[in-house]
């Protein structure tokens, strides 16, 4: 506990009578009538039950008053507690021969009194309890000595201020002397807690701190690739990068070999280099399911896309794409040229114009026949049935008869997704596709 | 918690209130030989403390307010004869 210092406290002294020190009041004849008090705000309602300590030795040999502890709302004298009927007080009465130590309330005057002796120290606990006021009494500054308790039933008022010297304020001429000290409210310094810690409460350590340190090449460490790495990886870092987000449990040795396993969810901030012994595991998922009905692919390279006209053209598997030329537009009308090879099929010419190639895009479908002459398609190929009687003979579901397999052909190809696109005006979009598959062998 | 037994010979307040002065003095000779045996160093500091705080005060503060409420009666007992005529010079 600490002593209250009297020098920060507020000093009215009409006679000179006082000399104040830190925890020392010296009084030197002070009269009765003299208005002097040392006293302090410590703030509304800051004296509720208490229990303070402080000590006094009256030494003058004449009669005199004075208060040595109080607190009250302002009255600082026995005149103006008394006229206010405010405040409780402890304060000596100085006699001829003796001391009268008191204790007073002065809402409800009750007061009780220790005759003491002068040039004696006294030291005093008072308390308050609710509405008993006690003080007691000791002869030595321990307090293991108990002179005699002082006991009134006081009010329950809090106050503000406490007093450490205060003179009666009335009367006239009989003067004290004496010593006022070490005044300790035995208040303990407050600190308002923000929270409230509990015994159920858990204490969470944070482990993931980011680290301050950089890495060095020569440092064995073992990365555990959960943790993002502060440091930049440079191209000379001789370090094995596991790039799956999981606890790495073995410690690499050097005479492990390093892979790389792509995910593509990271990115590789090094570049690869010519001399890089690298392994490549390539993970890819499989989207779909295969099924029995897909079609299946042996691998091999796809058929080339044969442009026309061409002397020879070799006929890939079961089908083939052909690639026809595109056509120009010599005409102001868009119309094409019926003297465009494109459409020689040996046996006659297609024509398009009336097909309502102004009708643009224009597509022709179905399906088609064609003999496939020997090697040379393109010099012995026979267009045995024009197209445009075939797609008659379609609509009318009419059969076809092919008459003329024989030695000079060696199969027939059924032309599938005969198609030719155009976009008016636009000669570059004029294009002929059909897809040529064998359907009968020679 | 502490309390005061009467004896059945002590009923009447002005009895009670005498009753509880003789308990408030023994009380202070025991806390001054308590006291003394600390000074003696015969107790220790923390027997001295721990006997202020559980024996001695709950005792005190029990007693002072006994006194205050017996003594409040007998200020306010007018049974007597009691006058300021008779304080005398």
């Amino acid at each position: 506990m600490a002593l209250e210092d009297f020098t920060t406290y507020d000093e009215v002294d009409s006679d000179g009578d006082l000399t104040v020190a830190e925890n020392t009041i010296t009084i030197v004849t002070m009269r009765q009538d003299a208005v002097s008090w040392v006293s302090e705000d410590k703030g509304a309602n800051h004296f509720g039950d208490f229990e303070h300590l402080i000590d006094t030795k009256i030494t003058g040999i004449t009669n005199g008053f004075t208060i040595y502890w109080g607190i009250s709302d302002g009255a600082a004298t026995y005149g103006d507690m008394d006229t206010a009927n405010e405040g409780m007080a402890a304060y000596i009465n100085v006699y001829a021969t003796d001391i009268k130590i008191r204790i007073a309330d002065f809402t409800n005057s009750n007061n009780d009194f220790y005759t003491g002796a002068k040039d004696t120290a006294y030291y005093y606990k008072i308390e308050r309890n609710g509405t008993t006021l006690t003080n007691k009494i000791y002869s030595d500054s321990a307090r293991t000595v108990l002179v005699d308790t002082l006991t009134i039933t006081c009010t329950n008022t809090t106050y503000s201020d406490i007093i450490v010297c205060g003179s009666l304020d009335l009367g006239a001429a009989p003067t004290c002397d004496g010593t006022i000290n070490d005044l300790d409210l035995q208040e303990e310094e407050t600190h308002d807690p923000t929270d409230d810690a509990n015994a159920s409460d858990s204490v969470t350590f944070n482990a993931g701190k980011n680290l301050t340190d950089d890495a060095n090449a020569s440092d064995a460490n073992t990365f555990n690739a959960g943790v993002h790495l502060a440091d930049t990886a440079k191209a000379g870092d001789s370090v094995g990068y596991n790039a799956q987000p999981a606890t790495i449990e073995d410690t690499a040795k050097a005479s492990d070999s390093i892979s790389f396993q792509m995910c593509h969810a990271h990115l590789v901030e090094d570049t690869a280099k010519a001399s890089d012994a690298l392994t490549f595991e390539a993970e890819i998922n499989l989207a779909d399911i295969a099924k029995a009905s897909d079609l299946y692919s042996d691998n091999s390279p796809p058929p080339p896309v044969v442009e026309y006209p061409c002397p020879t053209f070799t006929l890939y598997g079961t089908s083939t794409n052909i690639l026809f030329p595109k056509p120009e537009w010599a005409n102001p009308n868009n119309s094409i040229s019926k003297n465009v090879s494109l459409f020689n099929f040996k046996s006659g010419d297609l024509d398009t114009v009336d097909r309502g190639i102004n009708a643009q895009p224009l597509t022709i479908g179905g399906t088609v026949f064609i003999y496939d002459g020997v090697a040379n398609w393109c010099d012995n190929a026979t267009m045995t049935i024009w197209l445009d009687s075939i797609k008659t003979a379609m609509n009318n579901g009419e059969t076809f008869t092919i008459n003329e397999l024989g030695d000079c052909l060696n199969g027939v190809y059924v032309i599938g997704n005969f198609t030719f696109n155009t976009i008016k005006g636009v000669p570059d979009a004029f294009t002929w596709t059909l897809s040529l598959e064998r359907v009968i062998d020679v | 918690m502490v309390s005061i037994k009467y004896p059945v010979d002590v009923k009447s307040n002005n009895d009670r209130y005498a009753y509880l002065y003789r308990l408030q003095e023994l009380l202070k000779l025991e806390h001054n030989e308590k006291g003394t045996q600390f000074r003696n160093a015969e107790i220790t500091k923390e027997q001295w403390k721990e006997y202020q705080l559980n024996d001695f005060d709950p005792k005190s503060d029990l007693i002072s307010t006994e006194i205050c409420k017996y003594r409040k009666s007998l200020k306010e007992d007018t049974k007597n004869s009691a006058s300021l005529s008779n304080i005398q010079e």
